[in-house]
């Protein structure tokens, strides 16, 4: 997408703030992530990582600033059909099967259900035989699985991803890291707030948030992380 | 992947009618007419209940004459009172309360959010409108029975002025929600509302809206047409807050949706406590990071519980506070009137300071929600939980400063309030003493009740849940030995007489709570 010659910033955030209460969550970030971007976004617990994922999907009401998707404030018409969020606690449906999901999703999303391409993504996440179980009965793993199916099965142009590797097993971690990489080579853009050090070593860039403050915005420069990570 | 656009709305239609169709071909249909036996049973009841303690004889001419001129404005504050508790549940993100995943997959999609809160909004309604029914058809039956005026006249009224007060109810949350008003605003707007309510009752006039409605309730004995603005205003409320319902944030909502489920799972299993802290999660209320006073250091061992206590009630939010206050004069003006002689009014006292106990009992509760921690120690966890029940009763008595004066502003009469104060002490114990045995049986997941038989598992559950409130209530029995013996002796004798009851009620609500807490936990 571009206005102009100047190209539309998949994400960009312009004094971003977040305060709970007394607390505050991120205190003015300025960022900007262009399409086709596979960002990881690094920082202990509470430095603001998934606060900053959960304001760009709009489940969170910003208390200051900017943050527009793909040029629309963010929590528009126009950014919700551009974003596609997995967050770290699996939400699912207690009564739909796998495969009912992914239907649900695709019709919200204005798309006719396309049986090959869902057994196509079921059978990448390793889901194909649980297609028709209900997630309300699985582990954390193959719920977290399945809510990466329902991430991917809608169409987006910017993927939100908070702690993607919890509770998957190493096959799974890497379906799931080859799947996130294969994204952003196809031009979509990816954000994944993560721990895992070791994914670093695929993103072309990291960001370092502490106390909700960026720290450090680059490529990924393991000992240099580190550092700032303490 | 394939797709062809095709119109978001009927998705979200077609599954929620599917969804429908799966629950109801899954309902075990006996559990259902099990529950809705005795659902009857219990209305029925509560019916029989409230048709004994209003009484059957019609009023005389000057009760009448008084109900036409005050209550209005009584009414009215009852309406501003519920308006005003809608607008702060709006502005926590109510009355709606979405499935998590819902908010997730169908608010965050690119779909009318209009609509589909809407579609949500109006399947609320049916339910609103159902108590609103339900509760203004009993009032107007009730009314018919002691005021003149035919019994259709007065259920037509009950009927209206009840779906009036639900509706303006549900109506001021959805507003609030939808334009995302802040806490503070809400409340502000609430006080100005029970505030007008409050001068109209003062001064014994009609002026708000709330007592317009007010007004509209006494339809039968005083027809007034310009009481009609009162319905209109009130109408007004939910049908903007229908129109503007799109505006709600998801960050209220998303909580709310979470919260919400729990809450309703803990009230199907009568689990007091959970209910107590799902409902300050809701209200958003947080202990104060800095406390409104520090115990001093002390070198010392011992009084560990008593500290404990002081320190979490140091930390109190202001609205709990506020909260426990308003209870605890609710309290005393109901035990007011039932030692004037409106003996139920007992039950409304004993349930509000009930309440109030829970709040006041938090040391208490925490030790419950946490039983490893006892477990790790060389006490006995019976002993500490008795430990824990000073603090809340000082509190209580503290509080019941609010009771006694509003029991003296209900009936003022110097007598009144020395039997208040004197009732203090063991309403104040009692309902402390209730809120504890709430509390701990709530905690008890695996305890008697679980190796029943299961015939008599509903009758120990009906027992489980009635007997931390028949606690609290015991304790306003003074106030009722007053009022009964006040009945042809001097008001400072019957007010003496109350001292031995004082004694027993205490002594024999503490020596249960203890025994049971050493013995049985």
């Amino acid at each position: 997408m571009s206005e102009g010659d100047v190209p539309i910033p998949a994400l960009a955030a312009r004094g971003v703030r977040k305060e709970y209460g007394e607390i505050v969550a991120l205190q003015g970030l300025d960022l900007t992530i262009d399409a086709g971007e596979l960002v990881a976004f690094v920082g202990h617990n509470g430095s603001g990582k998934s606060t900053f994922l959960r304001l760009a999907t709009g489940l969170l009401d910003l208390t200051d600033g900017e943050l527009e998707i793909s040029g629309a404030p963010a929590g528009s018409l126009e950014a919700r059909g551009a974003v596609s969020y997995v967050p770290d606690q699996p939400v699912l449906y207690d009564d739909l099967s796998v495969a009912e999901h992914l239907e649900y999703v695709s019709r919200l999303h204005g798309l006719d259900a396309a049986p090959e391409a869902t057994r196509e993504l079921l059978a990448y996440l390793g889901l194909a035989h649980r297609a028709g179980d209900l997630p309300s009965q699985f582990s954390r793993g193959l719920r977290q699985r399945t809510s990466l199916a329902v991430a991917f099965v809608r169409p987006f142009e910017v993927l939100l991803v908070d702690e993607p590797f919890v509770g998957l097993d190493p096959a799974g971690q890497d379906a799931c890291i080859d799947l996130l990489c294969e994204t952003a080579a196809a031009g979509r853009t990816v954000v994944v707030a993560t721990h895992q050090l070791s994914f670093l070593e695929r993103v072309g860039r990291v960001v370092v948030l502490r106390d909700g403050a960026l720290v450090r915005d680059g490529p990924p420069e393991r000992d240099e992380i580190l550092q700032f990570l303490g | 992947m394939t797709a062809a656009r095709t119109a978001t709305y009927p998705a979200v239609r077609d599954l929620r009618r599917a969804r429908r169709r799966r629950r109801v071909a899954t309902l075990d249909w006996v559990d259902v007419l099990y529950r809705a036996y005795v659902t009857a049973l219990l209305v029925a009841g509560a019916l029989v209940g409230l048709v004994l303690a209003t009484g059957g004889k019609p009023v005389s001419h000057g009760t009448v004459s008084d109900v036409r001129r005050y209550g209005p404005a009584w009414i009215g504050l009852v309406v501003a009172v519920a308006v005003g508790l809608g607008l702060r549940s709006g502005s926590r993100g109510g009355p709606l309360a979405l499935e998590p995943a819902d908010v997730t997959h169908v608010l965050l999609g690119p779909v009318d959010r209009a609509r589909v809160l809407r579609g949500d909004a109006l399947r609320q309604a049916r339910g609103v409108a159902l108590i609103g029914l339900l509760v203004g058809g009993t009032a107007g039956g009730l009314a018919s029975r002691r005021l003149p005026g035919s019994l259709a006249a007065w259920l037509a009224t009950g009927v209206l002025v009840g779906l009036v007060l639900a509706f303006a109810t549900w109506g001021a949350a959805l507003l609030a929600s939808g334009l995302r008003v802040r806490s503070a605003v809400a409340t502000a707007v609430g006080v100005v509302l029970v505030g007008w309510s409050v001068a109209d009752v003062v001064a014994r006039v009609t002026t708000s809206p709330a007592s317009l409605v007010g007004e509209v309730a006494l339809w039968p004995v005083h027809f007034r047409v310009v009481a009609v603005i009162g319905v209109l205003v009130a109408v007004a409320l939910p049908v903007a807050g229908l129109l503007l319902v799109a505006g709600v944030s998801l960050e209220a909502m998303e909580r709310r949706s979470g919260l919400v489920g729990q809450l309703r799972f803990a009230a199907t299993v009568q689990d007091v406590r959970t209910i107590v802290v799902l409902h300050r999660q809701l209200a958003q209320e947080h202990a104060r990071s800095d406390p409104w006073a520090r115990l001093r250091a002390r070198q010392a061992p011992g009084h560990a519980c008593w500290r404990r206590g002081w320190a979490g009630i140091f930390r109190w939010p202001a609205a709990r506070v506020t909260r426990l206050i308003v209870l605890v004069a609710a309290a005393g003006a109901a035990a007011a009137l039932a030692g004037a002689g409106t003996v139920p009014m007992v039950a409304v006292a004993g349930i509000a300071t009930f309440l109030a106990g829970l709040d006041a009992a938090e040391a208490l509760a925490q030790e419950a929600d946490h039983p490893d921690i006892v477990a790790g120690m060389p006490v006995d966890r019976g002993d500490i939980i008795v430990r824990h029940v000073a603090v809340p009763i000082a509190v209580m008595l503290i509080a019941s400063l609010a009771g006694v004066a509003a029991a003296g502003l209900v009936t003022p009469s110097s007598h009144v309030v020395a039997v208040a104060a004197i009732t203090a002490v063991p309403a104040a114990t009692a309902c402390v003493l209730g809120a504890a045995v709430a509390v701990v049986l709530g905690a008890r997941r695996f305890g008697v009740l679980d190796m029943m038989f299961p015939e008599f598992a509903g009758i120990g559950l009906v027992l489980r849940t009635a007997t931390p409130p028949a606690i609290a209530i015991a304790g306003f029995i003074p106030a009722v030995a007053a009022g009964q013996a006040a009945h042809g002796t001097d008001p400072a004798i019957a007010a003496a007489a109350t001292l031995p009851v004082v004694a027993a009620v205490v002594l024999a609500a503490a020596g249960f709570v203890v025994w049971w807490a050493r013995n049985r936990l």
